[in-house]
């Protein structure tokens, strides 16, 4: 990383004293100049409380970390120490699956907001009024929820089906699950429906582990760990390998791994966020070797807007929603059932 | 009876039927004199197009009387056309009662002077009122401003003169700021950027939520000119700065729901998204910050961008918010511009040159070059006190420029 000009560190420092303290992770003046206003804006009124804000992001601390909160999609997320903080892309990818689930999107019928008492409009997979045919609510899953910050921002773009959805949020740390539990609290801004369950449960022991796991899940979304050991030190910035949680970082292909054993036979649908191909890859091997799953299963990957690779998806061909066309521009199909 | 006033001097052709000039050679001479230097000269009479245009709209006005009564279907169109002809119709009818009058009194003078003395107080009460009913006759018959009732956003941006003209943009800014809050306006600054001492600013944008302020405000936008003695001047001479204004209709309410909808409202393709993206690994790898975006209006080649805000979906709000203002009021320019064109050898118009406005401090003058107006009161019109007097003066005399086009028009 090149180091900063003595000319730009003069040039904070003739703005405020502060400011040259937020270069160590903003690197330009712009930049810290905008950091500043958040913090000034975001940290409570107080001289000393703004220079130690200023001396923890000094330090490294995530942002995040110091105002408390993300913007996510539409919704404030909170965040505390030990969980991992909602990143850009999980927000690019979720907001794109909301888009895609949505009223009249992506070659689904449009539903009327609200327009059904006590079933959902037709917005929601496949057209299909009462959610899933047999009045089965949609079933949404999100496996190593962290902030809870998957299911929430689903739950705010839908709010008109809200209550059609089963919500449910698993992760093992107990501080995820209940920074998780408040935030869904403070989302639901007091509406009874659409409650998310938050409960504690180790993903990798399958759903087996976790008796408030539905029998069929039409949406599985998970944010695994996915940065391969070897590279923590060398490609995670100071700021993330510090401070937040290896817990929710560092893993390989364990949950790529864990989801096609454990995981698939209950799902219908389901996205992974990953770090690189070879977990793609080898989640469409899997799925291409298995006799059964072979002539069943749909595979495709997602890029984000920094033009990387960002997830795997697949679902089901043979299910009870046409999730083809819900899909269908989600991201490109790396695999097609052979039928 | 047809008076021209040059030079304080006044020259009476004719008046009902008797010739006389000022100074008294004719009987009565001076009594006219003194009745019509106070108030007759005051007399603002429309030409005679505009009233037979105005007649044309009593004839409408019992066309669609009759349509409306029959009420087979409501036509809302129909129906505003109506309260239009019908204010017409009724300020008309005032109008000519006045005027019909104001006549009478006239002859009644002329021939009897015993009745002077009261004909005269008579005459002092309904001038005004008559002049009153001209002007607002003459409103009604312009046609309405585009995007009158929206409310605006203003965009404010230093001109040539370094620093100096990024302070005088921060005053500008106060200015319209405090303008604002006289007139009891809901306004939030959208972004703001101040240079690096934090005296001034690099740009701003304001936005006036108070439906109607973009047809107030619409002739504030152009080039602002100021002179004086700059504060890091240490030799007190005078600088000339300028900052640049654009007003920009706000279309619409702006939510972050309904930003989705306005992306529909594009054409695929039409616009371009780039969200700042650092190269690297991305994802849990690195936790960033930044959340600034670019929308680029192909078609048009506009670029906006806006990072203030941690959300991207607020700064993509944002973004869209100002590329539509910034849509409309191109494609009302242009539809200005076409509209000049026509008639460019006839008339001369309120924005052919750039610089509308100085403001000079040695003299404590404010002159706003459109319209001739001056005014030696600048604190009170940057505290936003006496601004509504600049900007009255240019109302009227843009009525008056398109009074100008709309008979020629006729003619």
């Amino acid at each position: 990383m090149p180091r900063i000009p003595c000319r730009v560190v003069r040039r904070c420092a003739a703005v405020h004293p502060l400011l040259p303290l937020l270069l160590a992770e903003c690197r330009t003046f712009d930049e810290a100049r905008r950091e500043f206003q958040w913090l000034v804006d975001g940290v409570p009124p107080g001289r000393r409380r703004l220079a130690r804000a200023c001396l923890a992001r000094h330090r490294h601390v995530p942002l995040q970390y110091i105002l408390g909160s993300q913007p996510f999609g539409p919704v404030e997320i909170r965040c505390r120490r030990s969980v991992l903080i909602p990143r850009w892309e999980t927000e690019e990818w979720a907001s794109a699956l909301a888009g895609r689930v949505g009223p009249g999107r992506g070659g689904v019928p449009g539903g009327v907001p609200g327009g059904v008492p006590g079933g959902v409009p037709g917005g929601v997979p496949g057209g299909v009024p009462g959610g899933v045919p047999g009045g089965v609510p949609l079933r949404a899953v999100d496996l190593c929820t962290g902030t809870g910050c998957v299911p929430i921002l689903l739950r705010a773009e839908w709010a008109w089906a809200a209550a059609a959805v089963e919500w449910l949020a698993v992760d093992c740390a107990p501080a995820a699950v209940a920074l998780a539990a408040a935030n869904e609290r403070r989302t639901r801004a007091g509406r009874s429906v659409g409650e998310i369950r938050v409960v504690s449960g180790d993903v990798l022991q399958g759903p087996a582990d976790c008796s408030a796991v539905p029998p069929r899940i039409h949406l599985l979304t998970c944010n695994p760990p996915y940065i391969p050991a070897e590279r923590f030190l060398a490609d995670v910035s100071v700021s993330v390998r510090v401070y937040e949680p290896r817990l929710a970082l560092v893993g390989e292909l364990h949950f790529y791994r864990n989801l096609v054993e454990k995981w698939l036979d209950r799902t219908d649908s389901f996205v992974y966020e990953l770090g690189e191909f070879k977990q793609a890859k080898y989640v469409r091997d899997c799925i291409a070797a298995d006799g059964r799953l072979n002539k069943m299963w749909s595979v495709g990957v997602k890029f984000d807007s920094a033009g990387k690779i960002r997830c795997v998806y697949g679902y089901r061909n043979d299910a009870t929603l046409d999730y083809k066309s819900i899909y269908q521009e989600f991201g490109n199909l790396i695999y097609t059932p052979r039928l | 009876m047809w008076m021209i006033a040059r030079g304080g001097k006044l020259l009476i052709k004719r008046t009902r039927g008797v010739n006389c000039v000022p100074g008294g050679l004719v009987p009565h001479g001076r009594v006219f004199y003194s009745v019509l230097v106070g108030d007759e000269l005051n007399l603002k009479r429309l030409p005679n197009s505009l009233v037979t245009k105005a007649e044309s709209y009593s004839k409408e006005l019992t066309l669609l009387e009759e349509s409306l009564s029959r009420g087979e279907t409501f036509d809302e169109d129909k129906q505003i056309r109506y309260s239009r002809v019908s204010a017409v119709t009724d300020t008309l009818g005032h109008y000519r009662s006045i005027l019909g009058n104001i006549r009478e009194l006239n002859g009644m003078m002329a021939t009897d002077p015993a009745l002077k003395s009261e004909a005269e107080a008579e005459l002092r009460e309904l001038i005004p009122r008559f002049n009153g009913y001209a002007e607002r006759l003459l409103g009604e018959l312009l046609p309405p401003p585009a995007f009158s009732g929206k409310p605006c956003l203003m965009e404010l941006r230093p001109g040539v003169g370094g620093v100096e003209a990024m302070n005088f943009t921060q005053d500008l800014t106060n200015m319209y700021i405090n303008y604002a809050h006289k007139k009891r306006w809901k306004y939030h600054i959208l972004s703001q950027q101040s240079n690096e001492s934090g005296s001034g600013l690099i740009a701003a944008v304001l936005s006036i939520d108070e439906p109607g302020s973009y047809d107030r405000l619409r002739f504030e936008s152009g080039v602002h000119r100021v002179q004086r003695v700059p504060d890091t001047e240490t030799k007190g001479r005078t600088h000339t700065s300028t900052a640049a204004v654009v007003v920009l209709p706000q279309m619409g309410e702006e939510s972050a729901k309904e930003v989705d909808a306005y992306e529909r409202t594009f054409k695929p393709g039409e616009i371009r998204v780039d969200v700042k993206r650092a190269s690297g690994k991305g994802g849990q790898h690195v936790n960033t910050t930044d959340s600034a975006v670019r929308l680029t209006h192909i078609p048009s080649g506009i670029v906006v961008s806006m990072q203030d805000e941690r959300s991207q979906q607020k700064n993509r709000t944002k973004a869209f918010t100002l590329l539509r203002s910034r849509l409309a009021e191109k494609e009302r320019s242009e539809k200005e511009a076409r509209e000049r064109a026509a008639r460019r050898e006839q008339v001369t118009t309120t924005n052919r040159s750039d610089k509308i406005r100085t403001y000079n401090y040695p003299q404590n003058r404010l002159t706003d070059h459109r319209c001739g107006f001056t005014l030696h009161d600048i604190p009170g019109v940057l505290s936003g006190e006496r601004l509504d007097e600049v900007i009255n003066a240019m109302t009227q005399f843009n009525t008056a420029e398109q009074a100008k086009r709309l008979l020629n028009d006729d003619s």
